[in-house]
Parts: structure tokens; C-alpha cells; sequence
């Protein structure tokens, strides 16, 4: 099977800048092929790599002698609240999958966050969410606002987790671009605090 | 456990054994075991797959959304293997209750008359109700004289209760309906029925009484702070009917 050529129009359609291209070429020290591009065009999203938002998160503290496990480090971060109690909370955008579908994206964004908050070994309490969208004059904006809350109701209602709190802005500037944050937090004594990362030679790894 | 040799003290300080089933998906069992706990007694998990129910004097199917409601809600989980067991339970006089989804459950398992519907509204009601005791002569209403009022949440999508007319009036000469949705000064009316159910029907019992099933929920009622305390006596009924019977 032949491979395309990789073209400044098949770059683009990939929705990699000159400079992400250039990068590439420095890191492979060749041209990539259509798969390796493909790879490069999903991990280097803003879905992927919050490349956009990550400038801007840094400048939020991140340490302090209360947190138990720093953000980024596992799957949320987790912070001392006393009486041996401990809460793991995270806060996770599922934009591009809920424009794509908004019932099923806004739904496996607020399970993808349970997940994060239960993987740490956290009774998972409550969820909340923060969202933008454009006007409700579109009626693509109202298709994607209707599935968009009923996904995020339908999964933490199956659940049984509540959604206690949230917010929503509408702006035109969100039009094709809605913003869908979802939040979960966990109670959890802190020796169930459970990691992620694991060592040792002659382990098994299952790729799943 | 040791022994007194005064069998009264030994009764009034006993406690009971509840027992709360467990099916992939059940999200109210933590609760129903707290409830228990907090009104002095034990519970203790019983597995789907469990076919002993360990000795316990009483069981409560819990809440939640076991299977996922594939196929209809309760219909895959009053096939695993602990059903056979609670059937037997039921059969020989052992009380029962299930709540919400376990509502469901006994409903499928023919273990309780009528069935439980999509909501009329079609939406996933999550708010506090009232329910009003309609029969106070049951096991799970002997501590709530007829006409109480009890403040109880709710949380579900299909909850609205079902049953032929013939059905209903056999229902309600045996004294089966138990509990119905009512306004806060206990009129039994369509805007306090969150549902639609018939008759503004809340829970159930079957036609012996030792089983019975209600949407609400009583075991997210047992803590004031939140946001009501009167689901103990519907766990306290339960309680008392075991106590004096033992």
C-alpha cells in the first residue's frame, strides 16, 4: 500500500501548525508517515496535551504540606483534611467529544472523572460541572445544550453520585466550541490513598 | 456472642441481623448498611452470587441501577443466583424490602404484585417527597400510625408504580398498599406525585405482608444533617416487628 504524500494541505487537515510540523521532523530526524502524523495530530490535541491551557495552569500552587499526592502525578490529586480523612477532587474538559456528541461525550466525561477520583481509592460524593456555550438562538447550540446536560444527568444519576453545583455561560464566541468541564470529588481515609505507578523488575505489564 | 442466662435482657440487647443484596450496579447498599448500623443493629453485605443469606433475620434490597437496567430495570438482576434464595427467605415468612431498584427487582421477581414504569414525566426525578402510611397494621409500618407523614427523597426514572384494576382492589381489601405520595399536609394529590403512579402509589407489600417494596428512600432519610431523620421509622417498624416476634 502506498503512502500519501504528507502535504502542507494533509498537515493542516491534521490540525498541526508549522512550528508542531518542524518539531516533528527535528525529533523523528525524518519525515513521518501518515500513521506516525495521525499520532502526532491526537497527542498533540488540546483534548490530548491541554497544550493551550497548560501555560496557564502552571500558574496555580501546587504545593503545600497538605497535599498528599501532587496534581499530575496520578490520576487526581489528593489533599489532607484532617481526622485522617482525605479528599481527592479533579476537574477534567471533555469539549471536543461532546461537540462531536454531546449526549455520550458530556456522559463519558463526567465517568472518565468518577474514574479518576475512584482509581485514588476515593469514595466519589459529588459532581460538578462548568459549561460554555454559544447562543441559544442556534439551533445546533441548543441540540448540543440539550445532550450535554441530559449526559451529564444520565451518568451520575446511574451513579448515584449527585450533581450538586455547576455553571453555564452562553457567548457566541463558543459557537462550534462548547466548553464541557466536569468535576467529581472523593472522601477517602488517607491509608487507602492508592497510586497508579508501579516498579520492580520481572513484573507483568497487560497493554489492554 | 455469650450467652446470659436472663433470656430477657439477652433479647432486648440482641441485635439483629439485616442483610442488604448486592448486584453489579447497586449504588444504595452503603446506605442501607449505615442506616441499619446507626439504628444499633448489624448488617452485613450479601453478594448476587451468594446463594445463604448468612442467618439474617431480615434482608433489603438496595437501590441503584443494577445491569445498568438493561433490558428493564431489575429484570437481569431477579435472575442471579442470591434471588433464589431471598425467594425462599420470603416464602417462609422472612421479611423482605426493597427499595427503588430493589423495588424493581422483587416486582420482576414476582415477589411483589405490579410493576414499576418509566416516570409519566419521562424524567429522572431526584427531590424529597412526602409519603402518607396508608396501613400501619404491616411490619414496616407498625411505628407509623395510618395518616403519618414521613419526609423521604426520591431519585429515579422509573418509579411509577403499575396494576391492573383487578389487581388494585385486591390490593387494597388485603391492606397492601402501604404508602402513597402526599402533599406536605397529607392530601393525596397529582402534583405530589412525582411519577404518576396509580393512585398515587409510593410502596407496596405482598399479599402475606412479610415483603414489601417503596421508591423512596428511606435509608437517605436516617441523618438530619441531611435533610431528614424520618426514614428510621420504616427501619424501626422493621426493628420492632422482629423484636417482638423473636
Amino acid at each position: 500500500m502506498s503512502e500519501p504524500a504528507i502535504t502542507p494541505e494533509l498537515i493542516q487537515q491534521h490540525n498541526l501548525s508549522e512550528e508542531e510540523y518542524q518539531l516533528i521532523l527535528e525529533q523523528l530526524g525524518r519525515e513521518p508517515n501518515l500513521t506516525e502524523l495521525g499520532i502526532f495530530s491526537v497527542m498533540w490535541s488540546e483534548h490530548c496535551s491541554y497544550k493551550n491551557t497548560r501555560p496557564l495552569l502552571k500558574g496555580f500552587p501546587t504545593r503545600s504540606p497538605k497535599v498528599l499526592v501532587p496534581a499530575g502525578e496520578e490520576n487526581a490529586g489528593v489533599i489532607d483534611i484532617g481526622d485522617g480523612l482525605a479528599i481527592a477532587f479533579k476537574i477534567e474538559s471533555h469539549n471536543h467529544p461532546s461537540a462531536v456528541e454531546p449526549f455520550q461525550g458530556a456522559a463519558t466525561g463526567v465517568g472518565g472523572i468518577i474514574r479518576d477520583i475512584f482509581t485514588m481509592g476515593a469514595r466519589p460524593v459529588c459532581a460538578v460541572n462548568s459549561l460554555r456555550f454559544g447562543s441559544l438562538k442556534s439551533p445546533e447550540v441548543r441540540r448540543l445544550f440539550k445532550g450535554v446536560v441530559a449526559g451529564i444527568g444520565h451518568y451520575g444519576n446511574c451513579f448515584g453520585i449527585p450533581t450538586v453545583a455547576g455553571e453555564v455561560y452562553f457567548d457566541e464566541s463558543y459557537e462550534g466550541n462548547p466548553l464541557v468541564n466536569a468535576f467529581c470529588l472523593g472522601v477517602l481515609r488517607h491509608e487507602q490513598i492508592a497510586r497508579g505507578a508501579a516498579k520492580g523488575v520481572g513484573n507483568p505489564v497487560c497493554y489492554v | 456472642m455469650s450467652q446470659s442466662s436472663n433470656s430477657n435482657v439477652e433479647s432486648a440487647c440482641q441485635r439483629l441481623q439485616f442483610g442488604v443484596v448486592q448486584f453489579p450496579g447497586s449504588n444504595s447498599d452503603q446506605d442501607c448498611i449505615h442506616a441499619v448500623q446507626s439504628m444499633g443493629h448489624e448488617a452485613h453485605y450479601i453478594w448476587h452470587k451468594d446463594t445463604d443469606l448468612g442467618g439474617v433475620q431480615a434482608v433489603l434490597v438496595p437501590g441503584g441501577f443494577s445491569y445498568g437496567d438493561y433490558l428493564r430495570a431489575g429484570a437481569i438482576a431477579r435472575l442471579s443466583p442470591v434471588m433464589h434464595a431471598v425467594a425462599q427467605f420470603a416464602e417462609a415468612g422472612g421479611l423482605v424490602m426493597g427499595i427503588c431498584n430493589g423495588f424493581q427487582i422483587l416486582c420482576e421477581a414476582g415477589l411483589l404484585p405490579g410493576a414499576l414504569i418509566r416516570n409519566r414525566s419521562l424524567q429522572f426525578r431526584s427531590e424529597f417527597v412526602h409519603l402518607k402510611v396508608m396501613h400501619d397494621q404491616s411490619p414496616f409500618t407498625q411505628c407509623t400510625p395510618n395518616g403519618t407523614l414521613l419526609r423521604i427523597p426520591i431519585a429515579h426514572g422509573e418509579g411509577c408504580y403499575y396494576a391492573d384494576e383487578k389487581t388494585l382492589a385486591e390490593m387494597e381489601d388485603n391492606r397492601q398498599i402501604l404508602w402513597k405520595y402526599a402533599t406536605s399536609s397529607g392530601d393525596l394529590e397529582e402534583h405530589a406525585n412525582p411519577n404518576g403512579s396509580v393512585q398515587h402509589i409510593a410502596g407496596v407489600c405482598s399479599q402475606e405482608g412479610n415483603v414489601a417494596g417503596l421508591m423512596p428512600h428511606p435509608e437517605r432519610a436516617c441523618q438530619q444533617i441531611i435533610g431528614s431523620e424520618d426514614g428510621q421509622h420504616v427501619f424501626q417498624s422493621i426493628i420492632q416487628h422482629l423484636t417482638q416476634t423473636h
